[in-house]
C-alpha cells in the first residue's frame, strides 16, 4: 500500500479530500473550527515566494499554513 | 427609569462587526480596553422606542471553546454578564465556516439576531443566501447588511427589541446525547462543553469529568462535537444558499500579482516606502504650521512684558512643551490612518504571507515586520501596533524590537552629524545607522525567546481574507480615536519632562555655564568619556532627547549659540501669521501628492539647523566621538512617549526593562564604535 500523501506534499492545483489531522490540539481545534474536516476537499493554490507557508483553499475559504504544520494534515489516497 | 437593553456582537474575524457598530454609532462610539487585556474594545450606546441600549463588540472569534485571547474574552463576556440579546454577525459569503459559532451561540440560548452581512461580496462572487428561510430553520431573525454602505443597519437595529432564543439543531451521536441528559445541566452549550473539552475559566465538576471518562472510552467526544456541529453547517448551507461559478475571484486576481513568487516581494517593499512617503510629505506641512503657532503664541507672551523668569517658563516650558507634544499628532495620525487601511483592506495578512519564512530565523511570526517597519516612522504606533500579533509573547518580544529602529526623529540629528563629520560619506553612516538598529532589534528579539513566556497556542494557521476596500469613515475613525488616546497618555509625561529640563536650565540663575542642567551633564560626561564624548553639551542634549529625539537638534542649538530672543508681537500681526502659516499648510500638503509618485531620491533631506551650528558642533569633538554619539544616541532609550506605550500595554516592569537594557546596548555599541574609528 502507498504511504499517505500530506498536505505539504500535495502538488499545486491538485484536490484531495482531508482523512486525518494528527497533532497537538489547539492546532486540530483551529483547523476544525476553519472547517477543515476529514472528508472535505482541499487545494494548494500557491506557496510564498520564499518557499513556506503554503496557501490552501478549502471551499472558499483561504488559509496560510506552514509546511511544517501542513504535513499533519493527512490526506486520502487518491484512486 | 429607562429600560436598558445591552447588546453584544458576536462573530467571526472578518466579517465586518467593526463596520456594522461604527454604521450604527453615528457619531458616538467610543473605544476602551478589555480588562485585564489590550484588546480594543469598541462599545456604543443609543435610545431606541424609550430603551437605553448599550452596545459593545466582542473580539473576533471562531469558537466559544478555545483559549486565545479573544476566545477568553468573548466567553467570559457571554457566560458571566450575559447579554440581553446576541447580534451575531456572519459573512454571507462563508455561511457553512460562520454558521459553526452560530450554532454554538444557539445552545447558550440567549435571545440573538443574525446579520448576514457582506451581501454583496457574497453576490459578486455569485453565492445567493435565502434569508428568510435560514431565519426559519434558526428560529431567530436573520437580516441581509451591507454594512460599511449602511444597508440593512436600521432594520438591525428594529429587530433587537424582538429578538427571540435560537433553536439548538445540531444533532450529536446518540452515546453522546445520552450523557448530555444525564448531566446535571440545564444550559446546553455547557453541557456540551463540558463534556467534550477543558475550557480555561469553564469549571468542570465531578459528574461531567466522571461522564466525559466514560464517553472517551467510546470515542473523542470532542471530534464529534465538532463534526456533529460542522455537519449541520453544511446541511444548513446546503438549504439556504444557491451558488453560481463566477470564475476566477477578484481577489485571486489581486494575489496574483502581489504574491508572485517574483514580483511579491519587491511590490511590498515599494508599498511600504510609500506608507513612508505618504507620512512624510502630509505631515511635514503641519509640523511646519506648529512651528508657526508655537512663534506665534510666544511673541505675544513676550509683548505681555512678564518677568524674565515668568516669560521664559511659558514660553519654554508651557508652550515648549504642548508643542513638543502637539507635534508628534501629524505623524502619529497619518501613521494610524496607514495602519487602519492595512489591517482592514486584508493586505496585512498578504505581508505575513510573504514575510513568515524571513521573520522564522527570529521565531516570530511574518506579520510581526510590520510593527517593525512602522517603527522607523514612529516607534509609539508601532509598539501599540504589536496588538496584530495574537499572542503575548510575541507582542512583547516585538515591542522591546522596535526602539531600535531609527525613526524619522533621530534621522535630524543623523542628518547633522553626518554632514559635519563624514561630509563624503553621510548617506552611508546614515545607512549604515538604519541597519545597525534593524540587527541590534532583530538580535533583541532572538534573545527574548529565552526571558519570554511563550503562549502554547501557537499555530501559524491564518485565513487570507478577501481584499476589501475599507469604508473611509471607520479608518478616519481608528485613526482619530489612536492619536487622541496617544495625546490623552503621553501629554502629561512629556509636559513634565520638558518642565523638569526648563527648571534645571533655570537654576540657579545667571549664566547657563553654571546652571543645575551643566552640572548634570557635566555628570553624564563620565560614563561618555570611553564614548570620546567630553563636551557636556554633547552630553547634555541626550537628556531632553530622552522626552523626544526631535528636540535633540533644538537643544544643541541652545547650548552652544544661546537663546535665540524672541520678538514681541501684536494680536493682528500674530492672526494673520497663523492665516497665513495655514494657508502655506494646506497648500504644501496639495503639492505633496504629486510628489508620492515620483521616483524617489536617495539624497538626505536638507539640514536646517541654525547657521554657526555645524561649525561650533565641529570644534566640540572628533569624527571618531561624533559617530560613537549618533550611534549611543540611535540606541540609548526610548522616548518617554515609547515608553509609556510600553508600560501602558506589558506594564512598569517591561518598561523598565526596556530602558535598561537600550542603555547598556547603546553603551557598549558606542564604545566599540569609538575604540574602532579611534
Amino acid at each position: 500500500m502507498k504511504p499517505s500523501l500530506t498536505l505539504a506534499q500535495l502538488p499545486l492545483n491538485q484536490p484531495a479530500l482531508v482523512e486525518r489531522i494528527t497533532g497537538p490540539q489547539p492546532f486540530v481545534r483551529r483547523l476544525l473550527s476553519l472547517g477543515v474536516t476529514p472528508g472535505c476537499g482541499v487545494k494548494v493554490v500557491r506557496c510564498a515566494p520564499l518557499g513556506d507557508p503554503i496557501q490552501v483553499e478549502i471551499g472558499r475559504l483561504q488559509l496560510a499554513i506552514r509546511r511544517l504544520e501542513a504535513g499533519q494534515v493527512h490526506l486520502q489516497p487518491s484512486v | 427609569m429607562t429600560p436598558v437593553l445591552r447588546v453584544a456582537t458576536v462573530g467571526n474575524p472578518n466579517v465586518g462587526k467593526s463596520s456594522l457598530i461604527n454604521a450604527i454609532a453615528g457619531s458616538n462610539l467610543s473605544v476602551g480596553n478589555w480588562p485585564g487585556t489590550t484588546v480594543d474594545r469598541l462599545s456604543i450606546s443609543f435610545e431606541l422606542d424609550q430603551v437605553h441600549v448599550e452596545w459593545v463588540d466582542l473580539p473576533g472569534t471562531y469558537s466559544l471553546a478555545g483559549a486565545t485571547s479573544e476566545e477568553s474574552i468573548t466567553r467570559r463576556e457571554l457566560l458571566t454578564s450575559p447579554p440581553d440579546v446576541v447580534v451575531n454577525v456572519i459573512d454571507a459569503g462563508n455561511l457553512e465556516r460562520n454558521l459553526g459559532l452560530t450554532l454554538e451561540l444557539s445552545e447558550l440560548g440567549l435571545p440573538m439576531v443574525v446579520v448576514l452581512n457582506l451581501v454583496d461580496e457574497a453576490r459578486a462572487h455569485g453565492i445567493e443566501v435565502d434569508a428568510s428561510k435560514l431565519s426559519d430553520c434558526l428560529g431567530v431573525e436573520a437580516i441581509e447588511t451591507v454594512a460599511s454602505s449602511g444597508q440593512g443597519c436600521a432594520e438591525v437595529k428594529a429587530a433587537l427589541l424582538r429578538a427571540s432564543r435560537g433553536r439548538a439543531l445540531v444533532e450529536y451521536p446518540e452515546y453522546f446525547q445520552a450523557a448530555v441528559r444525564q448531566l446535571d445541566e440545564p444550559n446546553r452549550w455547557r453541557a456540551v462543553t463540558l463534556l467534550s473539552e477543558d475550557v480555561p475559566g469553564l469549571d468542570s465538576h465531578e459528574q461531567a469529568q466522571r461522564l466525559r471518562r466514560q464517553l472517551e472510552l467510546v470515542q473523542d467526544p470532542f471530534l464529534s462535537v465538532a463534526e456533529a456541529r460542522l455537519k449541520m453547517a453544511r446541511h444548513l448551507t446546503c438549504d439556504v444558499e444557491v451558488r453560481i461559478d463566477r470564475g476566477v475571484s477578484r481577489t485571486e486576481k489581486i494575489d496574483r500579482l502581489l504574491l508572485h513568487p517574483l514580483l511579491g516581494l519587491p511590490l511590498f517593499l515599494v508599498g511600504m516606502l510609500e506608507v513612508f512617503r505618504f507620512t512624510y510629505e502630509f505631515s511635514a506641512p503641519w509640523i511646519g504650521f506648529l512651528d508657526v503657532v508655537k512663534g506665534v503664541l510666544s511673541s505675544w507672551v513676550t509683548s505681555w512684558g512678564l518677568a524674565p523668569l515668568a516669560q521664559s517658563f511659558l514660553i519654554s516650558g508651557v508652550i515648549g512643551g504642548a508643542g513638543t507634544v502637539a507635534a508628534f499628532s501629524p505623524v502619529l495620525f497619518l501613521l494610524y490612518l496607514a495602519m487602519a487601511f492595512l489591517e482592514a483592506s486584508g493586505l496585512l495578512a498578504r505581508t505575513t504571507f510573504l514575510f513568515d519564512q524571513v521573520m522564522k530565523w527570529v521565531g516570530l511570526p511574518g506579520r510581526s515586520l510590520i510593527p517593525l517597519l512602522l517603527g522607523f516612522g514612529c516607534n509609539v504606533p508601532a509598539i501599540y501596533s504589536t496588538r496584530i500579533l495574537p499572542n503575548l509573547g510575541d507582542r512583547l518580544r516585538v515591542a522591546l524590537a522596535i526602539p531600535f529602529m531609527a525613526c524619522s526623529a533621530r534621522l535630524t540629528v543623523f542628518v547633522l552629524f553626518a554632514a559635519i563629520f563624514f561630509p563624503k560619506t553621510a548617506p552611508y553612516v546614515v545607512l549604515g545607522l538604519y541597519l545597525l538598529g534593524l540587527l541590534l532589534g532583530l538580535l533583541t528579539a532572538l534573545l527574548m525567546r529565552r526571558f519570554v513566556p511563550q503562549d502554547s497556542d501557537r499555530t501559524g494557521i491564518m485565513e487570507m481574507p478577501p481584499y476589501r476596500f475599507p469604508s473611509w469613515r471607520a479608518v478616519f475613525r481608528q485613526a482619530w480615536l489612536r492619536t487622541y488616546s496617544f495625546l490623552r497618555d503621553a501629554a502629561g509625561p512629556i509636559l513634565g519632562a520638558v518642565l523638569l529640563v526648563w527648571f534645571l536650565h533655570q537654576v540657579p540663575a545667571g549664566k547657563p555655564e553654571n546652571s543645575l542642567y551643566a552640572g548634570v551633564s557635566r555628570a553624564l560626561t563620565v560614563p561618555l568619556a570611553p564614548l570620546g564624548i567630553h563636551d557636556w553639551r554633547l552630553a547634555g542634549a541626550l537628556m531632553p532627547g530622552f522626552i523626544a529625539k526631535e528636540v535633540v537638534v533644538g537643544t544643541l542649538g541652545v547650548s552652544f549659540l544661546g537663546e535665540e530672543p524672541v520678538a514681541a508681537g501684536g494680536l493682528g500681526e500674530g492672526l494673520g501669521q497663523l492665516a497665513t502659516g495655514f494657508g502655506v499648510a494646506l497648500q504644501e500638503t496639495v503639492l505633496a501628492v504629486p510628489k508620492l509618485f515620483g521616483v524617489p531620491s536617495a539624497e538626505l533631506p536638507p539640514d536646517e539647523s541654525p547657521n554657526g551650528l555645524s561649525a561650533a558642533i565641529g570644534r566640540a569633538c572628533d569624527s571618531a566621538g561624533a559617530l560613537a554619539y549618533l550611534v549611543f544616541l540611535l540606541l540609548y532609550t526610548p522616548c518617554v512617549a515609547t515608553v509609556a506605550a510600553v508600560r501602558s500595554e506589558f506594564g512598569n516592569g517591561w518598561a523598565i526593562f526596556s530602558v535598561i537594557w537600550q542603555l547598556s546596548v547603546a553603551w557598549l555599541a558606542g564604545w566599540i564604535a569609538y575604540q574602532v574609528m579611534a
